[in-house]
Order: structure tokens, then sequence, then C-alpha cells
């Protein structure tokens, strides 16, 4: 389940290696089935070596997910992820490796993603009014991303209707942002199945923040529903409005019958007024990307199985600004196109080849990447994917029409050793106008 | 839609929204069969007051029931048959032995069943199947609907010491824990999100019926996308977020670009961009674009420092007359533009 495996260079995770990584990907997952221990999880280990012409640079990273028993079985369970990065050769590596990891001035790092502890309210398990949830946490359902330190409860689905509700409050838990004062989260939400088939989900998220330009305090609210066709796939749509202003809309037509050749998503997403300076989690990067405007965008993705041997992936999207007059470096019309094939000597082979293309275009930044990879999975031991990626940047940076093009190649291999041990090794080169790189990571995934 | 503004279009999508899908849920009760003739089983159950077994009971007694054919209809129908045209006849309603309408209870190939031993348990027919004795002849439209659902199963199985939903080979020929099922196949990798959290239907479709939490970190946490390599790190993640900034934000909060900004020059800013070459000069003001220098430099106090013109300057004087008697300045653009900083 290595998204490196699922793209390359500018293609993309949604394209890569097309139906084979997918198996795996689902595969690799459901490998760890149902939990016959209390305490099971992942640690992976990974050494990463980057090196250039003048510079190296060497970090040893960990990542450790932590499930404490079934929250379906027990009435106490919880959930730890967390990730450690040590830098080994010293915090001075030169400007070449700057990034975030570089920014601290300290050798170790470390973040927790989320830490918390649930528990059923009620007799048992199977007839708890509700579930208490205490700790860092994110819901992925609420119509924002909010990390929370704090608590939340979430009430069991009730009647023919499935009737459910929660509330959380705490503070906003952020991985980078230094600043505490003055924050707050806290919301609500209620939930139902109105019809069959049918969910519906009503929102309201409250959040305090102290941000650069003077406090905010913002409210958020999210109507979203979403309606199965008939097992063929399902239509979802989402409504927001901050502060009182319609912010987004989202549709989306997703038809995937399961044993059909054929899936197709359509999409459209709208933001319905300029977005600016907000609280953190609403925040559209403001501070590097300045105002978001508002625009349209409509996505086609069709993907189709052609016979035993070829599974061809197809993708169009455009993004039209409502106001042509917003048109400015972060805030552009644009269409994209990408095109992926995947090829096998028959459905269930082992070794697959993925050919991919993808085009950006909008007006004074174009990208064209290209993509060929070869992935061998038997479902042994072995697997290993190789693959090249060519990339064509071409824009005007201030003005100054300028053309990058980027080439890389990747080998990745894995080596199950023993039931729950992996052992993941990769090596990539990315040759650009800049610089010349080689990265090198070798390390050990633990499945317990 | 001049009579939509900012304030109420909001309120007209979600009508919008809201329609759409009340005609979704119509279009799932309302749509008739597309099999070219429906059964009715109300009028044979309550108007006749047959009981299940006088149509599908197994030819040998047994408790595995089967689909009625002509012969079982004829019993009935012969007489009333017998003054009709051919067409008009009951006989005309099959195919071979199969009457021409959807099978409420089809089970895809995929799916292991047997009736007999939940008869045997003491189950009568209505236990799963009394939507289909209400039924008025839309079976087909409403196949998936009066067939039991998998989690009318699990229910029941828990109830009564049946497999579980853990048990995947008790009801499933290929299905299981470590074999994904056919809706994860193809681009199942690029909609699975979504698909996770649609949560529309039953326990079938949920990951946790599979997957343990910390499998989802395995994927998401553990490494970046491949597309994230030394150039994008560097440039490329700058120009397609000028293009598509949403797409950061399915991983990335604004935090972490504020503190990677705040600490790492731009590639741009090599020597002589500052003091005392000022290089930076010519790309942010010839011609101005503060949005770009603005991401990192929102309020440059130095920029204020230039040394104001006298009072008694007016916008018609021509500088150069007087400064420097045309010959270039000591100024990145050699003195062209000094009112760009000389208020």
């Amino acid at each position: 389940m290595e998204p490196r495996v699922a793209g390359r260079g500018r293609i993309g995770a949604s394209l890569a290696l097309g139906a084979l990584v997918t198996s795996c990907a689902a595969d690799g997952a459901a490998r760890e089935g149902p939990p016959p221990t209390p305490l099971h999880g992942t640690l992976s280990t990974r050494y990463v070596g980057r090196f250039t012409a003048d510079d190296q640079d060497h970090d040893l990273r960990a990542w450790l997910a932590l499930d404490l028993a079934d929250p379906r079985r027990s009435p106490v369970s919880g959930h730890l992820s967390a990730r450690g990065d040590l830098d080994l050769d010293g915090l001075d590596e030169g400007p070449a490796f700057d990034g975030l990891d570089e920014s601290y001035d300290q050798a170790l790092v470390g973040h927790v993603h989320e830490a918390y502890a649930d528990l059923a309210l009620g007799p048992s398990v199977e007839t708890a009014r509700g579930t208490l949830r205490v700790g860092r946490q994110n819901d992925p359902e609420l119509p924002e991303f909010l990390r929370l330190d704090g608590v939340a409860y979430r009430s069991t689905p009730r009647g023919p209707r499935a009737l459910a509700g929660g509330v959380y409050g705490g503070l906003p838990a952020r991985l980078y942002d230094e600043h505490e004062s003055g924050e707050a989260a806290y919301g609500t939400f209620v939930e139902a199945a109105p019809w069959r088939g049918a969910r519906g989900r009503l929102d309201w998220l409250h959040l305090e923040d102290e941000v650069l330009l003077g406090p905010h305090a913002d409210d958020l609210l999210g109507l979203s529903l979403w309606q199965a066709l008939r097992g063929r796939g399902w239509l979802q749509g989402r409504l927001t409005s901050l502060e009182g202003d319609g912010r987004d809309l989202d549709l989306l037509l997703q038809l995937a019958p399961p044993e059909e050749a054929t899936q197709l998503r359509l999409r459209y997403h709208e933001l319905l007024t300029t977005q600016t300076v907000q609280a953190l989690e609403f925040d559209p990067f403001s501070e590097e990307l300045v105002e978001f405007a508002p625009y349209r965008e409509l996505g086609l993705d069709l993907a189709r199985e052609l016979g035993a041997h070829v599974v061809l992936e197809v993708g169009l999207a455009a993004r039209e600004l409502r106001d042509a007059a917003d048109e400015g470096d972060f805030n552009r019309d644009w269409q994209r196109g990408n095109v992926t094939t995947t090829l096998r000597a028959e459905r269930d082979a082992p070794l697959a080849l993925t050919l991919g293309a993808e085009r950006w275009h909008a007006d004074g930044q174009d990208s064209d990447a290209l993509e060929a990879g070869l992935a061998y999975d038997d479902g042994g031991a072995w697997r290993f994917a190789l693959g090249t990626a060519y990339a064509l940047y071409d824009y005007r940076w201030l003005e100054l029409e300028e053309r990058e093009d980027v080439r890389s190649l990747y080998l990745d291999v894995s080596r199950e050793l023993g039931r729950h041990v992996v052992l993941e090794l990769a090596y990539a080169l990315d040759d650009d106008e800049l610089e010349t790189w080689h990265e090198l990571t070798g390390g050990v995934r633990w499945r317990f | 839609m001049a009579l939509l503004t900012h304030r109420t279009r909001p309120l007209a999508l979600l009508i919008g929204i809201l329609g759409v899908l009340a005609g979704c849920a119509l279009v799932e009760r309302l749509v008739p069969s597309g099999a070219p003739d429906s059964f009715p089983h109300r009028l044979h159950v309550e108007a006749a007051r047959l009981a299940c077994a006088e149509c599908h009971g197994a030819p040998d007694g047994g408790l595995e029931p089967v689909l009625p054919g002509p012969e079982v209809c004829a019993r009935c129908h012969a007489a009333s048959d017998a003054g009709l045209a051919p067409e008009r006849r009951i006989s005309a309603r099959f195919d071979g032995p199969l009457y021409r309408a959807t099978r409420a209870g089809a089970l895809a190939d995929e799916q292991l069943f047997a009736h007999a031993p939940h008869q045997a348990s003491g189950l009568d027919c209505a236990a799963c199947h009394a939507e289909v004795a209400r039924d008025e002849g839309h079976l087909g439209a409403r196949a998936s609907e009066l067939a039991p659902s998998m989690d009318a199963c699990l229910a029941c199985h828990a109830e009564r010491g049946g497999p579980g939903e853990a048990e995947c080979a008790a009801c499933h020929r290929t299905i299981r824990a470590e074999e994904p099922p056919p809706s994860h196949a193809s681009s199942w990798l690029t909609h699975h999100g979504a698909a996770a959290l649609a949560r529309t239907g039953e326990r079938s479709a949920t990951c946790a019926l599979c997957h343990a939490r910390n499998s989802c970190d395995d994927c998401h946490r553990s490494a970046p996308p491949a597309s994230h390599d030394p150039f994008w790190r560097r440039r490329g993640h700058g120009l397609e977020a000028a293009l598509a900034r949403d797409s950061c934000a399915t991983c990335h909060e604004p935090d972490s670009c504020a503190r990677c900004h705040e600490a790492t020059r731009p590639r741009s800013h090599t020597a002589g961009f500052g003091a005392p070459r000022d290089r930076h000069c010519l790309t942010c003001h010839e011609p101005l674009r503060s949005s770009s220098c603005g991401v990192c430099h929102s309020a440059t106090p130095s920029h204020e420092l230039a040394t104001p013109m006298p009072e008694w300057h007016t916008p018609a004087m021509n500088c150069r007359q007087c400064h420097g008697n045309g010959q270039p300045l000591p100024h990145v653009d050699n003195g062209s533009r000094c009112t760009a900083c000389h208020h």
C-alpha cells in the first residue's frame, strides 16, 4: 500500500499503475483483516538518503499507527498515529534540502496526528447510546478538516430514519503552527436517513483563531446529502456557508457498478464567494497565495476495461473564474486532461505496463507529463515497480518565459519477510534544469 | 440570473440539490420494472390466500423453494385461460420454465445461500420476504428493496448465533478479508475516499468490515504522493498551487506552508537579490508585481523609507532634468522611474 507505486512525476496518485496498484493497495490493507489481538498496528521505519553533486542529507523516519481493541467489540478502544523524523548528520545540510523538516532547529521532530480513546456509553457495545471520544482526533465527515484536542460525543443511530447527532469541542491542534493563543473549536451535527438509500447531514462548526491580521471567530454551516443509486453508485451534494455567505458547493455523481467494466465520476465544484484570511482551518492558503477568487469547476473521470488486456482511464476537467478580472498569479482558468492505459497479458497477470499522459493548460502556465511504468505483483513475497516520467513546466515567471523539464526514474522493491514484516527499498533519480538528485530509501514495515 | 444575488444563490442551489435528490428518491420508488411482466404477489397471497409453499414448494417436498413453472400456475389458471387468446394466457408469460419478471431474491453468482437451514431453524418465508407478500407487482423496480439486506442477515445471525460479519466464507464464494470485493477493481483508488464517506449503503459498504483503522495511516500518512519529488519541493508545488490550491488542502493545512515559507527563501533569492545589488527591485517593480512579493513581504517597512519628494515638487516635473543630468543613477533601473519609490 505504497503510494510511491501509485503514481509518478506529475501524473498523480489517482492514475498511476492502474488496476494493478489498485488491487495491490486494497489487498495490502485487507491483509491486515480484523485484528485478533487487542493491540495491533503498523510501525514503519525508513532511512532516507538524499544526494546532489555538492550536498547530501541522511534522515531516519518512523511512523506508528496503533489501534487498541476493536471498537465493534470492546467498550473501550483507542487509536494513535504519530510520526518522528531524526536528522542523522546534523542540521546544516545546505540549502538544497531546505524544506518543512529542515525548518526546525532540532534534530528530532515529532508529530502526533491522532491519539484518542473511545468509550461506548451504555450496557454493551451493541446497545450503547453513543460513543465518547477523548483526545486528539479528527472527524473526516466534518465539512472542514479540523484536528481537535478535545472531547466529542456521537450518538448511535436510532429508529427507522437512523437519526444520530453529536457535539464536540476543544482546542484546534495544528502540527506546524506554533501560535496558540485565542483558539477554540466546537460544533455540532445531526444526520438521518430520510428515505431508503439516502443520508443527510447538517453541521455547524465554530472556530476562533488569532491570525496575523487579528482575531477571527468564524461559523461554518454545512448541509450534505448522499443518495445511493441501487448499488450502482451514488449521488452526493454539499453546500457550505461561512459567516452567513455561501462558501462552496460540491456535487458528485459516481457510477461504479461492482461487476461492470465501466466506472464513471462526474463532479462539479463552485467556490461561491471570495475567500481570504480566516481562522486557519478555513483559510485558503491566503498567506502564501493571497485571495481565492470564485470559480466553477467541472470534471469527468472514466475508467473502462477493454477486454482482459487493457484498462483505460480518462479524465477531463475545466475551471473557469466567475469574473475574468480575477485572473492573476494564483487564480486562473485552466483545463486539464489525462489518460492512463494499463496493459496486461491477461486480467490477473502479475506484470502490468502502464502508460500515462497529463496536460494542464492555463494562460501563462502549462505543464505536461508523460509516464511509463512496469509493475510486478504475483501476490507472493516479492513486488517491484520500475518506471520513468518526464514533466515539462512551461510558464511565465514574473513575465519571463521559462521552460523547465524534469526527468525521473524510479525503482521500488518490496519483500515480505515472514507474515508481518515487509522490507522496502527504493531508489529515485530526479534530473532537472537545476540539479540532479538521487534518493535512496530503505526500511522495514512491521504489522502487528 | 439577476434575481439571484450572492446571498440568495446558495439557497437556490440548496433547493436545487434537494430537488435532485428528492427526484432520485422518487425514481427509486416509482420507476416501473424494466422487466417485461410483473407479478402481483399481493393478489395471490391476500385475495387468493395462497401459502408460499403452494407455488414455491420443492417438488420433492424438501425445504429448498423453487420458482413455479407454467404447470404450477395452470392449476388455478387453466379454467380461466381456456377462453382467452393464446397470447393472453398465463403460459404466454413464460420463457420456457421461467416467468418473465425480475426475481426478488436473485443472488449474485458470488453469493452462497441455502433456504433449508434457515427454514429448519424455524424461520418462515416472511421473516426475510415480508415485503414480497405485499408487493403489487412492481417487483422488478423494487427487487433490491424486497430482498433481505446484509444488515438484516447479520442482525438475525447475531440474535440466533449464525455466522458473523467476520465469517465471509459462510455466505460468499470469493469475498474474504484478504481478497478485495468486486467494487475495489479498476479506479477504486481514485474514489475510495468519497465512497468511505458516502455511507449510503449498508454494512457491506463500510471499510471497517475488513480494514482496521490504522490501515488508512499505512498509506495516507507514511509517505507523500510520488509527485512530491525534489523538483516539486522547490518549485512544482507552487506552480500547481497557483492552478488549484484546493488540491493541496486534501492533505495540507495552511500552517505547513507558512512554516516552510517563513524558514526557506525562494530559489530566486540568491546572491545579489538583496543589498547592495538589490536585484529584487527589477523582479518586483519592472513591472510591479506586488502579489508575488506580497506572499512573504506583506508589509515591508523598507519600502516606506525612500526619501520623499520635496513638497513643492509637482508630478509634471522631469526628475532627470535636475537629478543626474541624464546620466545613469546608482539604482537597479538606472533611475528611469523615480516616482516608483519617491512619492
